[in-house]
C-alpha cells in the first residue's frame, strides 16, 4: 500500500460515511463507486434494456451525484439517494431518446397480477420480458417499480426520499404492478393457463 | 436483490421481479466510475463556510420575528421603542412656561376658582353653554386623536396697538356720562394660586362678561350662541379682555351708550360671513387672520386651533369687525389661502334701529315731562302716582336703552366666520395613508421577511 492509499484509509475511517459523503469525501466515494456500480448498471439495464447504455448511464448517475453530493441531507441511505439520482439520470435519458412517457391513468379493465406457476417460470427465464414491460410503465410507476423490486428499498425510505407518504408509495406500487401485469400480457405472457 | 426486513413480498409476481437475475457489469465499469468522480469537483467548500452565517440568520431572523410579533400584539409599543417617532415642529418651538398665557391652564384653574353661579359642571369656569363646553369636547377630541401640541398664540388674545390707544384715550377722556370704563392697560396678572402652568394648549376664547361689563358691552342683549351664561362675582378671573371698549361705528360718532342720538338715514346692517380656506400651513394662516382682524379694530369671539399630527389640522374663528374696515379685512383674508366656501348674510335693521331710537326719545320726553310734573305737585297722593308713573318710564327707557346698545353694537361690527383646513393635495393624501399603514406594514414585515429567510434557509438544508 503506498503512502497515498493509506491517506485514502486513513480520511475514509471517519465515523459518519454519510457526513463524509456529503462533504465530498472522495475516499467514501470510491467506496461507495465500489460498492454499488454493479447493482447501479444492473438498474439501468432493466430501464433502458442495452448494457452498453446502462454503463454510461452508471458512469453519468456516479459524475451527477458527486457534483451534487451537497443535495444529499445526509438523514436517508446513501443508496436510497443515489439511486434516486440514477432514476433521474435515467429520466433525462428517456427524455433525450424522446421517447413518449405513457399515460398515468389505469384502465378500469386491468386485473390483478395472478400469474401462474408457468408463467413465473417463463419470466425468470426471460427477464427481458420483464425489463420490457417495465419499460413501458408511466415515470412514476416505473419509478416505484425500480427503488423497490430492482433497488430493493423498502417503501418507507423510498417515500421518505421521494417525499411523500408510504401509502403512496405503496399504492403506486399496487397500481404500478396491475400496469406491468397489462404490459407483460401485451409483449407476448400469455394468459394464465396458455403457452407463451 | 436485498429486502427490507420490515417488508416482506406479498405477490409472486413481486418475488420475481425482486430476484431476477444479475447480469456481470462490463469489465472496468468500476475504473470508469472513478475517474468520471475526476472530472467534477464537488462544490461543498462555500457551503461549509456559509454554514455558520446560515445559523446566525436563522438566529437573528427568529428574533427579528419575534419582535415583529410582540409589535404587532401590542400596537406599535415596540417600534416606538426602536424608533420614537418624530415630535412635530410646532413642538420645537413650543413657548417657555414663562410666556404660556394665563388662558393656557384654564383647565387646570377649574378647581381653584370655585363653582361658578348657573354653571351646572363644578369643574368648569365657564358656561354650560358656549366655547367652554365645546373646549372641552375639543380637548377630548384632541386627547382621542393623538394630538401632540395645539397651540393658541398669547400675542393674538392681547388687543392691539390700536386698540389700547383708543382705550387709553377713552379713559382719558373720562367717559364721565355713563362712559365706559378704560380696559386697563397692566400686564396679564399672574397664574391663580394653585394653577401649574402645564401648558395645555388648548384654548376657546371668549370675553368674560364682567369685563365686557366694564367694557360698556352689554353682556344680556349681546345675543348670539356664544353668550356666556352668568357668572360668580369675580367669576373666571383668566380671560384677557379682547374686544375694545367703545365700538367705534362707520357712522363718524362715538356713539356705543348713546345710539339713540344718531338720526342719520344712515342704512343700519347687520353683515356676517362665512369663509373656509385651505392652506397648507394652518397655524401660520391663523396667525396672519388674527392679525388682519385686530389692525382693522376688530376682536376675536371664538377661536378653537387644532394641529394634528394624524389629520388634518384645522382652525376656527369668530370675529366681530367694524363694518367699515370689514369688507377690506375680508378680501384680504381670502387671499391668505384656496377659498373653499364664502357665504354672506346681511340684514337690514334700520327700521327697528329708528324705532327704537324714536322710542328712547319719547320715554326721556315723557320722563322729562313727568319729572316736572313731579317737582310741580304738592299734593301726597299725586305725588306718589307721579312717582310711580316716573319709575316706571324709567325702567322702559333704561330697558329700551339696553336693546338699542345691543342693536347698534350689532349693525356697527360685522361678524366673520373663518375656518382654515390644512390643504389635501394628492401628495398630502399619499403622504398621510402612507403614515396610517406603515405601523401595520412595519409589524408585518417584521414577520414576514424573517420567515422569508428561514424559509429559504430551510429549503437549502433540505
Amino acid at each position: 500500500m503506498n503512502t497515498q492509499t493509506a491517506t485514502v484509509q486513513r480520511r475514509s475511517e471517519g465515523p459518519d460515511p454519510a457526513r463524509r459523503l456529503q462533504r465530498g469525501d472522495r475516499a467514501a466515494w470510491d467506496e461507495l463507486v465500489r460498492q454499488e456500480h454493479k447493482r447501479l448498471f444492473n438498474l439501468h439495464l432493466r430501464l433502458c434494456g442495452d448494457r452498453e447504455q446502462a454503463a454510461d448511464l452508471t458512469q453519468e448517475t456516479f459524475k451527477t451525484a458527486f457534483s451534487s453530493c451537497r443535495s444529499y441531507s445526509g438523514r436517508g441511505k446513501p443508496e436510497t439517494w443515489l439511486y434516486g439520482v440514477a432514476l433521474n439520470v435515467s429520466r433525462n435519458w428517456w427524455r433525450r431518446q424522446n421517447r413518449q412517457e405513457p399515460p398515468e391513468e389505469l384502465g378500469e379493465d386491468l386485473a390483478d397480477p395472478e400469474p401462474t406457476a408457468e408463467q413465473l417460470a417463463i419470466l425468470r427465464e426471460q427477464s427481458h420480458l420483464l425489463h420490457e414491460a417495465v419499460a413501458g410503465l408511466p415515470e412514476v410507476y416505473r419509478r416505484a417499480v425500480a427503488l423497490r423490486y430492482f433497488a430493493g428499498i423498502p417503501a418507507v425510505e423510498i417515500a421518505a426520499a421521494e417525499g411523500v407518504d408510504a401509502g403512496t408509495v405503496r399504492w403506486r406500487l399496487h397500481a404500478a404492478l396491475k400496469k406491468l401485469w397489462g404490459n407483460l400480457q401485451r409483449v407476448g405472457l400469455e394468459p394464465k393457463g396458455e403457452q407463451l | 436483490m436485498n429486502q427490507g426486513p420490515e417488508e416482506q413480498l406479498n405477490t409472486p409476481l413481486e418475488d420475481v421481479l425482486a430476484n431476477l437475475p444479475e447480469e456481470e457489469s462490463p469489465e472496468g465499469l468500476e475504473e470508469r466510475c472513478r475517474q468520471a468522480l475526476d472530472e467534477v469537483t464537488p462544490a461543498v467548500k462555500s457551503r461549509l463556510q456559509w454554514e455558520p452565517w446560515r445559523q446566525l440568520m436563522a438566529a437573528a431572523a427568529v428574533l427579528v420575528m419575534v419582535v415583529g410579533a410582540g409589535n404587532l400584539f401590542t400596537g406599535g409599543r415596540v417600534r416606538e421603542k426602536i424608533f420614537p417617532p418624530q415630535r412635530p415642529r410646532a413642538i420645537e418651538t413650543e413657548m417657555p412656561v414663562s410666556s404660556v398665557p394665563r388662558y393656557a391652564t384654564k383647565y387646570e384653574a377649574a378647581a381653584p376658582q370655585g363653582p361658578a353661579v348657573g354653571t351646572p359642571a363644578p369643574s368648569a369656569p365657564r358656561g354650560p353653554a358656549g366655547p367652554d363646553q365645546s373646549g372641552n369636547d375639543t380637548k377630548a377630541a384632541l386627547n382621542a386623536a393623538g394630538v401632540e401640541r395645539t397651540t393658541v398664540n398669547g400675542w393674538s388674545n392681547r388687543p392691539s396697538t390700536d386698540v389700547q390707544r383708543r382705550l387709553a384715550q377713552d379713559a382719558a377722556s373720562g367717559a364721565g356720562a355713563g362712559g365706559p370704563a378704560a380696559l386697563p392697560a397692566a400686564p396679564p396678572p399672574a397664574l391663580p394660586p394653585g394653577v401649574k402652568p402645564t401648558g395645555v394648549q388648548v384654548w376657546i376664547g371668549e370675553t368674560p362678561p364682567q369685563v365686557k361689563r366694564r367694557l360698556g358691552v352689554e353682556v344680556a342683549q349681546s345675543s348670539g350662541p356664544r353668550a356666556p351664561a352668568a357668572y360668580a362675582p369675580g367669576g373666571p378671573p383668566t380671560a384677557t379682555p379682547r374686544a375694545p371698549s367703545q365700538s367705534y361705528n362707520n357712522f363718524g360718532v362715538s356713539q356705543a351708550n348713546k345710539p339713540w342720538l344718531d338720526q342719520s338715514d344712515t342704512r343700519r346692517k347687520m353683515t356676517g360671513r362665512s369663509i373656509e380656506l385651505e392652506t397648507p400651513r394652518v397655524e401660520e394662516t391663523y396667525k396672519q387672520a388674527t392679525t388682519l382682524i385686530e389692525k382693522a379694530g376688530g376682536y376675536l369671539t371664538q377661536e378653537n386651533l387644532s394641529i394634528l399630527r394624524k389629520s388634518r389640522s384645522t382652525a376656527n374663528l369668530q370675529a366681530r369687525i367694524p363694518v367699515g374696515q370689514f369688507d377690506g379685512v375680508v378680501a384680504q383674508i381670502r387671499d391668505l389661502g384656496k377659498l373653499v366656501r364664502l357665504t354672506g348674510e346681511s340684514q337690514d335693521r334700520t327700521e327697528e334701529y329708528q324705532f327704537e331710537g324714536t322710542s328712547i326719545r319719547e320715554l326721556g320726553a315723557r320722563e322729562e315731562q313727568l319729572a316736572a310734573q313731579y317737582k310741580a305737585e304738592d299734593k301726597t297722593v299725586p305725588k306718589a302716582r307721579l312717582k310711580r308713573q316716573l319709575e316706571a318710564v324709567r325702567q322702559q327707557l333704561a330697558a329700551t336703552k339696553d336693546a338699542m346698545r345691543s342693536l347698534h353694537h350689532e349693525v356697527s361690527y360685522a361678524q366673520l366666520s373663518l375656518t382654515i383646513t390644512e390643504a389635501r393635495g394628492l401628495r398630502a393624501i399619499v403622504k398621510s395613508a402612507a403614515e396610517q399603514a406603515l405601523p401595520l406594514a412595519f409589524s408585518l414585515a417584521l414577520i414576514a421577511v424573517p420567515l422569508l429567510v428561514l424559509a429559504l434557509i430551510w429549503k437549502r438544508k433540505s
